[in-house]
């Protein structure tokens, strides 16, 4: 084995521990816990390796400084504001998410201005929706004087029909009734008598769909301020995280 | 950097070690007449052929392995290399300490230097030591600085400091302040180095340690 013997280059000059499986424990020469023969095989260690006894002095010195005050710690590793800001942003995206599923969806143009009441419509499905429930419930407006209503729904471009009567704004599609999957549905409201409303029926069409297909439509359905809560809170989950992987050893 | 053509065998060296530690003396006047062509080598490598510490600093290091095999448990490793290593340390220490002091006339300072209490020179290098940890300690990341303040102030028990960092073993708590301070180490080494060149250290223009993480 040939021995390096030279003078040092610009990256060797610190010093080298003369023991290296040895100068690893030489920590715990401070340590208490140490047992009294290891403590005394560090010592004679440190009285003799440069590295070792530079690297003690600077725990005892650290240590020193540390108690007296002279140095200053942070009090956490994270700072409070990355915390809270991590703490909190994971619970304002947890909520958003939470709303984006549980509020409804909004429908098309529900954001326009306008005068008055509105026209009696089909208020579930939401128009033009994505639904996964292939036995939803369908809801109406309730419309003034109107007797009872005659319901269907049709698959556009399928033949899939279900016709049904009630006296209420709503009726449930039984189990026997089925939608069929990834289908353009359309709904027909006619109330009874059928000149209460405009053109004689209420309208609106909505489609069954995989998760694929639903999520985005959520996503994309739900009130703006809930995304916008959304993405406060990735943000500050992130700045969150970030802050707890920059507070590791 | 070069390397040396003088070959010793680790196991005569290791026997003759292993007798030297049991109280034979002829073994330890073995192992320095095997080591000494060694150490000069290395020594002249670091200060030149001329230096006129050089055969101090041979027979330093010569006496300091020889103390070192003579410890309480045999040496295991090759007193070859291990002889080398503290001359070569010992050569960095001097050459360093030159830089910082250079050539300090001490005969007018007798009288001085043989008193006992604290002299003007002790508190400067109090001081200095303690700007130079100061420094080094700025420089450690929060993580370290938090993990060296539960370790040394608060006197977390190692098993409380492994749950607060999620590791799965107390090994790992003495790991990472291992790390810390090896940090630590290598940064004020090159604050020792840059300080002996009269230079600075991190790379920036006021001379201030640049932080890690």
């Amino acid at each position: 084995m040939s021995l390096n013997v030279g003078s040092p280059s610009s990256g060797e000059r610190n010093f080298e521990c003369i023991e290296p499986d040895l100068g690893a424990q030489t920590l715990l020469i401070d340590d208490p816990a140490t047992d009294s023969e290891l403590k005394s095989r560090l010592t004679h260690h440190v009285a003799h390796c440069a590295d070792c006894r530079l690297r003690v002095a600077l725990a005892r010195d650290m240590a020193a400084g540390l108690r007296s005050g002279l140095l200053q710690a942070p009090e956490d590793g994270t700072p409070a504001w990355v915390r809270w800001t991590g703490g909190l942003g994971g619970l304002a995206l947890a909520a958003s998410l939470a709303l984006v599923f549980l509020l409804p969806p909004s429908p098309p143009g529900s954001g326009r201005i306008q005068r008055g009441a509105d026209d009696p419509h089909v208020t579930a499905p939401v128009a033009d929706s994505v639904i996964r429930d292939r036995t939803p419930v369908l809801r109406w407006t309730p419309v003034d004087r109107a007797t009872g209503y005659r319901v269907s729904v049709r698959e556009v471009g399928g033949g899939f029909v279900w016709e049904a009567e009630t006296s209420t704004p709503e009726i449930g599609l039984p189990a026997a009734a089925v939608l069929p999957p990834s289908s353009r549905l359309r709904v027909d409201v006619e109330p009874v008598p059928g000149h209460l409303v405009r053109g004689g029926r209420l309208q609106s069409s909505f489609r069954t769909g995989s998760w694929d297909e639903y999520l985005p439509f959520r996503f994309g359905a739900a009130p703006r301020v809930v995304l916008a809560g959304a993405l406060a809170g990735l943000a500050g989950l992130v700045v969150g995280l970030f802050g707890l992987m920059r507070g590791r050893p | 950097m070069s390397r040396t053509n003088i070959h010793l065998d680790p196991e005569i060296l290791l026997a003759d070690a292993e007798a030297y530690r049991g109280g034979d003396v002829e073994a330890g006047e073995r192992l320095a007449t095997a080591l000494r062509p060694l150490l000069s080598e290395t020594v002249e490598s670091f200060m030149g052929r001329d230096d006129a510490d050089r055969d101090d600093v041979v027979q330093d290091s010569t006496m300091a392995t020889l103390s070192y095999l003579n410890g309480s448990e045999p040496f295991r490793g090759n007193p070859a290399k291990l002889a080398v290593t503290i001359a070569r340390n010992r050569c960095r220490d001097l050459h360093r300490w030159r830089r910082i002091r250079p050539g300090t006339e001490i005969t007018g300072m007798a009288d001085w230097l043989a008193s006992g209490d604290s002299s003007p020179l002790d508190e400067i290098l109090e001081s200095e030591r303690l700007e130079l940890v100061r420094r080094t300690f700025s420089f450690l990341s929060e993580s370290c600085r938090g993990l060296l303040r539960d370790f040394y102030v608060k006197g977390h028990s190692t098993e409380t400091l492994r749950r607060r960092l999620g590791l799965s073993t107390v090994q790992g708590v003495y790991y990472r302040r291992a790390v810390c301070l090896d940090e630590a180490k290598t940064f004020l080494q090159s604050l020792l180095h840059a300080r002996s060149q009269g230079g600075r250290v991190g790379g920036n223009t006021s001379g201030s340690p640049v932080r890690k993480g």
